[in-house]
């Protein structure tokens, strides 16, 4: 290569001397830009896991300092010949300095046919404008990946988490037992309920502010599903103010099922499920006012929250409702245990509706929730400790390997 | 069928899928156009909201139920806005297009929109939202009168962070040397440890438990095993 | 059960408040440097000019030619218009040129924009110069010692000067200032409601309503319907009455059809204002839920159970590097390699370490179902439940100062955008 490289240097000499001698043009101008070297080692490559479409194109810049950038150039499809019979070659990529600057080169073609070959050719800009020769690269099929090798771990995660969930349903259905620890903001429900229905005062519930494609605004919904059976056993007034128009029809499909499992269709009411306003504050500035004019006796808060969590939570705490908050919003969580009477945390809020059903399979599906946590505390354990013994003892042979699996354990978790 | 079987059937399909479409490079994109097929479902969906407010407002006026006038005022500030944004009255021509009124900018106060925004929605929403700072004092009063272990870590922990962040912080604990065993307690080192050590590992298991949670809720609508959200009866 | 600053003593309150605004608009009175509520803006003319673009000589003339072109070079397409700002010296030149020209009968576009100077004193400072040069450029000018040559330089440049300063023009904005007495009043009847419930505070809640509902709306058309729907079933009216810009789509039948299906979704939505068949409604219910149920498994899952419990993976003793210790270096130097830094045992670091361990361990054992909070694992849940009350103390005290932050941002848009008592 450094001998062909020499050679064309001298060629390039000479033809420079023969332009002077021509007396076109000077031989400086020519002898500080010369024709730039061809690129070298044109390699196509698949780009891996990917959806097919994409293959990396590499060659080697054999002189950087007189490069100022490269072309790629495609050969026509099939398909794009057929328009045009005259078409051989498709200009994919014109790339700058920074393209050129290292020896080594590659740039990513995408949306490239996954059916036939794609053939590249590589030229080198030179720093005057002028093209190398274009090197061709021989032809490859970007690959298709169907399956994303990297997402094994997550992968076998999910299979695990949902093998335990549904074993456990399995399992409540054949007998074992369901028994759950008591949480006291769900046992409040029917208190709730039933004092409002005593006092002759409504029951107010805040699906949060966020639309149903949030989880936790489906998990709120699920739970209004619960406590309008309820109350529509004690017959007490629900009122459900919503932040969003989907979120409004999936509360009275909720809210109607419920008056139909509880078996009184007929108290079933739409007008006490409404849209408010999309605006956060909008909708808080209506509940404020509501709640201090219509007083209800128990308000619950299940679904997403922001900062309206602390007005809310206050405003209710003002007329003296009984107040129950479920939310998985982390932020919003310390104003809700500060201000409500009782908060069902992150994934308490998640468990309450399968809780507040009583029916075997949900209970089932709560207890495979906690083979998930014990899975976590053991990962985490196992782990720490086999770093903790790579740590203390760094140059033994025993803690360097504990220390590697440590590692390998962390790594599957993405860490 | 039409009612029970075939909208879970539909629910549990589409959840399977956008399961299995995760791990498949091929199909990981389809998230983002459900995502968008939902945004444009969302924004369809407002013709309901907006029947259900137009609804309820009007039945109240019709009425004349107590605060019937407030509802009037609902239905003209709604129906004036939504005129003058589709309407785009005011609106700063598009410079590109300046025959296309449609076309042109309403964002500054130059058009009644901009203007609605600027002046009424905003200093609405900004002071709503400052006053926070008055319910935030009240919360903490109260958590400071329940006497037990819990409240009084919420609130001393609150305390300290706050203290930590202003300059009393600073005023009290300076004359701490920085580099002790028993520095930890300068303000500023105090809210480092609090931050990094206790509310770091509590987070962390919150968002373990929540992660677990989703999880779980997913499957119970997705196999149906909680139908409470759909399913009559 | 009250909330002491939701139900304070209404009289004292009242009294106070009265008090406080008599007390703050006489102050103002004496100090204040203008007028209240006074808005300003930057006024510049927009002109633009509909021009098409004329086919090039040269191109006309090689055409035929190529032999291949055997269809008439002009007449086929209409010429492209554009509305172009001919001050533009790009365009002036094109217009020179001649490969740009102006339409004939169509009249410019001619409108204002108004740019809002936040600060009035900056403003009325900026009118004064402007004013004050503007007269002083209008002024006439002395000619004695100047050829007429100079003489005429020096005015030409004299009339461009003053045409720029005339062309800036700042002006007092009646729509603005009416905007901040209108917000100003809406504030006040916000912040009564923390005195009690009133009227004051019912309008300004109907307002706020119907408002940002409509405002909601909007968004949703103009920045979701128009261009991912209406934009995909009928790009030419809608590139003929909303977006002219409109990019022609390489494969509109494919758009076409895709939209369908959140169309279809949304009719069946709608389908409960029907009077039969509100049933329908549930269909799309059920694949939102599902769809999103099943990204959100996967999700989470990933990004927050395995990628904490990664995070929570941390050796539990610590150590910091130190330089290397006196032995090292010299076993380093009669092996002839670099001297490898020690280590030293961290206290410190250890001890986080393993309470950031125990927190998440406790706090896991909390969320635990099956086990009822009794014994060993009861006493273990309420160390979880104090870390919790921490991580909850440490998110309140950290939002304190925010809220704060913004109430003093409300005060001093009443005390200084309104009443112009402070700057």
């Amino acid at each position: 290569m450094a001998v062909l490289f020499a050679m064309w240097i001298g060629a390039s000499v000479v033809m420079a001397d023969a332009v002077v001698a021509a007396g076109v043009t000077s031989a400086a101008a020519v002898a500080a830009a010369p024709m730039p070297p061809a690129a070298e080692d044109v390699l196509l490559e698949d780009v891996p896991e990917d959806a097919g479409g994409a293959l990396s194109v590499r060659w080697r810049t054999p002189d950087p300092s007189v490069s100022a950038g490269a072309v790629i150039e495609r050969r026509a499809t099939d398909a794009e010949r057929a328009k045009d019979p005259n078409l051989l070659w498709v200009e994919v990529a014109r790339l700058g300095k920074d393209a050129v600057a290292l020896q080594q080169s590659a740039h990513v073609l995408s949306e490239l046919s996954n059916s036939e070959p794609t053939r590249v050719r590589v030229s080198i800009i030179g720093t005057d404008g002028e093209l190398s020769e274009f090197v061709e690269s021989e032809p490859l099929t970007p690959s298709v990946t169907i399956f994303s090798l990297s997402r094994l771990p997550l992968f076998i995660v999910v299979l695990v988490v949902s093998m335990a969930v549904l074993g456990w349903v399995v399992a409540a259905r054949m007998g074992a037992s369901t028994r759950i620890r008591r949480i006291a903001a769900l046992e409040a429900v029917d208190e709730a309920v039933g004092r409002a229905t005593e006092m002759g005062r409504t029951v107010l519930f805040v699906p949060g502010i966020q639309d149903m494609n949030d989880i936790q605004t489906i998990a709120g919904i699920t739970v209004l599903g619960r406590v309008a059976k309820t109350a529509a056993e004690y017959d007490a007034r629900l009122e459900v103010p919503t932040c969003r128009s989907i979120v409004m029809t999936a509360a009275r499909e909720a809210v109607q099922s419920a008056h139909l499992a509880a078996g009184r269709p007929e108290t079933y009411s739409e007008g006490n499920i409404n849209y408010i306003t999309d605006e956060q504050f909008g909708y808080v500035a209506y509940l404020s006012g509501q709640m201090t004019r219509e007083k209800p006796a128990a308000c619950f808060y299940m679904g997403a929250f922001y900062a309206e969590s602390l007005v809310l939570a206050e405003n209710g705490n003002s007329i003296g409702a009984i107040q129950i908050a479920g939310t998985a919003e982390p932020s919003q969580l310390p104003f809700f245990v500060a201000a409500c009477d009782y908060t069902l945390i992150g994934e308490e809020f998640f468990a309450a509706s399968a809780y507040l059903s009583g029916e075997r399979d949900q209970l089932g599906s709560i207890k495979g929730q906690d083979v998930g946590k014990a899975l976590a505390i053991g990962s985490i354990l196992v782990g720490a400790t086999l770093l903790t013994a790579g740590a203390l003892l760094p140059d033994s042979v025993v803690g360097g390997r504990l220390g590697f699996l440590g590692n390998v354990i962390r790594a599957f978790f993405g860490g | 069928m039409l009612q029970r079987t075939i909208p879970m059937l539909i629910l549990s399909a589409s959840g399977l899928i956008l399961i299995l479409a995760y791990f498949s490079p091929v199909t990981v994109v389809w998230s983002d156009t459900v995502v968008g097929w939902f945004n444009i479902l969302a924004g369809v969906a407002f013709v309901l909201g907006a029947g259900n407010l137009l609804a309820v407002n009007l039945e109240k006026i019709s009425a004349r139920r107590p605060g019937w006038a407030y509802a009037a005022i609902t239905l003209a500030s709604f129906g004036a806005m939504l005129v003058v944004g589709l309407g785009k009255w005011g609106a700063v021509p598009n410079p590109s297009f300046p025959d296309v009124h449609l076309a042109g900018d309403q964002d500054s106060t130059q058009s009644a929109y901009g203007w609605v925004y600027e002046y009424v929605l905003s200093p609405l929403t900004a002071t709503m939202f400052a006053m926070l700072a008055f319910y935030v004092a009240s919360a903490a009063f109260r958590a400071f009168r329940a006497k037990n272990i819990e409240s009084i870590l919420l609130l001393g922990t609150a305390f300290i962070i706050l203290l930590a962040q202003v300059a009393a912080g600073a005023f009290l604990t300076n004359w701490i040397p920085e580099d002790r065993w028993y520095s930890f307690v300068r303000a500023e080192q105090l809210k480092e440890i609090i931050l990094n050590v206790f509310q770091t590992s509590g987070m962390r298991a919150i968002l373990i438990g929540i992660a677990l949670g989703t999880a779980a809720t997913s499957l119970r609508l997705i196999l149906g095993i909680d139908r409470s959200a759909l399913s009559k009866g | 059960m009250s909330a002491p600053a939701t139900k304070p003593n209404d009289t004292l309150l009242w009294v106070s408040l009265i008090v406080f605004g008599v007390v703050g608009l006489s102050v103002g009175k004496f100090f204040r440097p203008g007028p209240i509520a006074e808005a300003y803006v930057s006024v510049t003319t927009e002109v633009r000019t509909l021009v098409e673009e004329v086919p090039a000589a040269n191109e006309a003339a090689a055409k035929p030619a190529d032999g291949a072109a055997a269809e008439p070079v002009t007449g086929s397409t209409p010429p492209k218009r554009i509305w172009v700002d001919t001050d533009d010296p790009a365009i002036e030149r094109q217009l020179k040129e001649g490969t740009l020209k102006r339409v004939p009968d169509v009249a410019q576009a001619v409108w204002d924009v108004r740019t809002p100077i936040d600060n009035a004193a900056t403003a009325r400072e900026q009118m004064a110069s402007l004013e004050n040069e503007a007269e002083k450029l209008s002024a006439p000018t002395d000619s004695t010692g100047l050829t007429k040559e100079e003489f005429d330089q020096r005015e030409a440049a004299r009339t461009a000067a003053l045409k720029v300063v005339e062309e800036k023009r700042i002006v007092s904005s009646p729509r603005d200032s009416i905007g901040i007495w209108v917000g100003a009043l809406l504030t006040l009847g916000i912040l009564s409601f923390l005195v009690r419930d009133n009227p004051f505070y019912k309008v300004v809640e109907s307002i706020l309503i119907g408002v940002s509902a409509a405002y909601w709306m909007l968004v949703a058309f103009w920045s979701t319907l128009v261009p991912d729907l209406l934009a995909k079933l009928a790009p030419d009216l809608v590139r003929a009455t909303m977006l002219p810009g409109l990019a022609q789509s390489e494969d509109p039948t494919q758009d076409f059809l895709l939209a369908l299906i959140p169309l279809g979704l949304a009719i069946m939505l709608l389908w409960r204002l029907m009077p039969k068949g509100g049933w329908i409604a549930v269909w799309p219910l059920a694949v939102v839920i599902g769809t999103f149920a099943g990204m959100r498994l996967t999700a989470t899952i990933e990004a927050d159970f395995m990628a904490q419990i990664a995070a929570a993976m941390e050796p539990m003793a610590a150590f910091t590097t130190v330089p290397p210790d006196e032995a090292a270096i010299a076993a380093a130097q009669a092996a002839g390699t670099a001297p490898s830094p020690g280590r030293e045992f961290n206290f410190g670091g250890t001890l986080a370490a393993i309470l950031g361990l125990i927190g998440v361990v406790t706090v896991l054992i909390y969320f635990f179902f099956s086990l009822e909070h009794k014994g060993v694992v009861g006493k273990t849940a309420r160390v979880g439940v104090w870390f919790l009350m921490i991580t909850f103390g440490a998110a309140f005290g950290l939002t304190v100062m925010g809220r704060m932050t913004l109430l003093i941002g409300r005060f001093e848009f009443l005390f200084g955008d309104w009443l112009n008592v402070v700057k």
